[in-house]
């Protein structure tokens, strides 16, 4: 019995000394500061499985560019969301990662807009392609569906499938899936920028105009983590495709000003006072067509073209 | 007696990697997210690291968006989580931790007025290393 005891001790203290790997690797063939900078991005280059994630991690989340809508006092249209009935067109690993990432953009407009009953549709679509990707474990629709029913727990709602997405995300790149991860939030992408420029098309709200054009930074990343699996047919498609789009962006100017921010603390809370800005110029005919070329991207996106 | 050492360096050993795993529960995730207010909550930074390192995250910041950075750490005296926000051309903006006063801030507000590439490195004072989480949470201006 103490013999089988002692036995045991070496595979204990490997998976003791396996289970503490350190998390802080930083040996990228390429240095991320440059990658992420907005001036500095090539598509041709090679970047490390680390720098895609990291990129991946910077993409802003659909939810802002949605209470920008909402902010702006436009109303909440279905009409521009992918039907869910579009679900059974999807048939390859990357096009149903692709709906996912549009049906997720359309789930940020919903939640921000507080639609429960929309929501639960959208999320139970959700559910069936993470299901069809093995990534279903994410979401736990039996809680999801009572914190949609409960008007108090919408917040909670907003909560849970922000950090369902986010756990998925990290999921798929552990299991080095990162392939998947692009084109879930390429797609996130595109279906936030659709609906912002289909919003500011009706509103010439200046502060939708102006985030249109601040999406050209990034769309440079977006570019850059597309490029990365463009030996793979579907990838270099997209990247084509959106690509078309950049050159709508390449006459959009942001121009970055520096001054040094001052520091203050409020109610014990440091808080940053900013005083640099970034101003944007695009026209009305930029925006056009900007918008133009992004509904057809989006379009053979969610035709499964 | 060789047993009882036995189990006891055994302790020893798991003792730091079951620490290390409360701060990436459920429980610890909503406790921090709580802190977030009326901020809506946006990434989970989670962090765990031995020693004196480093990790850094990167994020695009939008103009007229605020920002909220919340530092979520275990607690310990000596060890408490640092974070450091930095520019595009990363320069620092500012430190949860003042050296001067020795005062750690568990929250940074950042209402930003020029979109681009920002950067958060984490860190945990002293030589110890640490595990915590860092939220980000956005509202508009």
């Amino acid at each position: 019995m103490m013999m089988k005891k002692i036995q045991l001790f070496p595979i204990f203290l490997l998976l003791v000394l396996t289970g503490c790997k350190n998390t802080n690797n930083k040996s990228d063939e390429v240095n991320i500061n440059d990658i992420l900078n907005e001036e500095s991005t090539e598509p041709e280059l090679v970047i490390s499985e680390e720098s895609i994630n990291e990129i991946i991690q910077s993409i802003p989340s659909p939810l802002e560019m949605a209470s920008l809508i909402k902010e702006s006092g436009a109303s909440f249209n279905e009409d521009f969301l992918n039907s869910t009935d579009n679900q059974d067109l999807y048939r390859t690993d990357f096009e149903k990662a692709m709906a996912m990432g549009i049906y997720a953009g359309d789930l940020g407009y919903i939640n921000i807009y507080e639609k429960s009953y929309v929501a639960l549709k959208y999320l139970k679509t959700i559910k069936k392609l993470a299901d069809d990707l093995n990534v279903g474990q994410f979401f736990d629709f039996e809680t999801i569906k009572r914190m949609a029913s409960n008007a108090d727990k919408i917040d909670s709602l907003l909560y849970l499938s922000t950090l369902n997405f986010e756990r998925m995300d990290h999921y798929l790149r552990s299991q080095k899936r990162s392939n998947l991860s692009v084109l879930l939030v390429t797609a996130t992408w595109i279906e936030s920028l659709y609906i912002v420029t289909k919003v500011g098309n009706l509103t010439s709200s200046e502060p939708i105009i102006e985030r249109i054009a601040e999406q050209k930074i990034i769309l440079n990343q977006i570019l850059l983590m597309v490029s990365t699996y463009s030996d793979n047919q579907f990838f270099q498609n997209l990247h084509e495709e959106i690509s078309l789009l950049k050159k709508e962006f390449e006459s959009v100017s942001i121009d970055y000003v520096y001054r040094e921010p001052e520091i203050v603390e409020e109610d014990g809370r440091l808080v940053i006072i900013d005083n640099s800005t970034t101003e944007v110029n695009i026209t009305q005919e930029q925006i056009n067509a900007i918008s133009n070329v992004l509904s057809e991207i989006r379009l053979k996106i969610i035709e499964s073209d | 007696m060789k047993i009882l050492k036995i189990i006891l360096f055994l302790m020893l050993l798991t003792t730091p990697k079951i620490s290390f795993g409360q701060c990436s529960s459920d429980e610890f995730l909503d406790n921090c997210a709580a802190k977030l207010e009326t901020f809506t909550f946006i990434k989970a930074f989670n962090t765990e690291m031995k020693k004196t390192q480093k990790v850094e995250y990167s994020y695009i910041f939008s103009k007229g968006s605020s920002y909220m950075i919340v530092a979520c750490d275990q607690d310990i005296p000596g060890a408490k989580m640092i974070i450091n926000l930095y520019d595009r051309n990363k320069k620092l903006i500012v430190s949860s931790y003042n050296k001067k006063s020795k005062k750690h801030y568990p929250d940074l507000l950042y209402p930003c007025s020029a979109t681009g590439v920002y950067y958060l490195e984490v860190t945990f004072e002293g030589s110890k290393g640490g595990c915590g989480v860092s939220l980000l949470g956005f509202k508009k201006n």
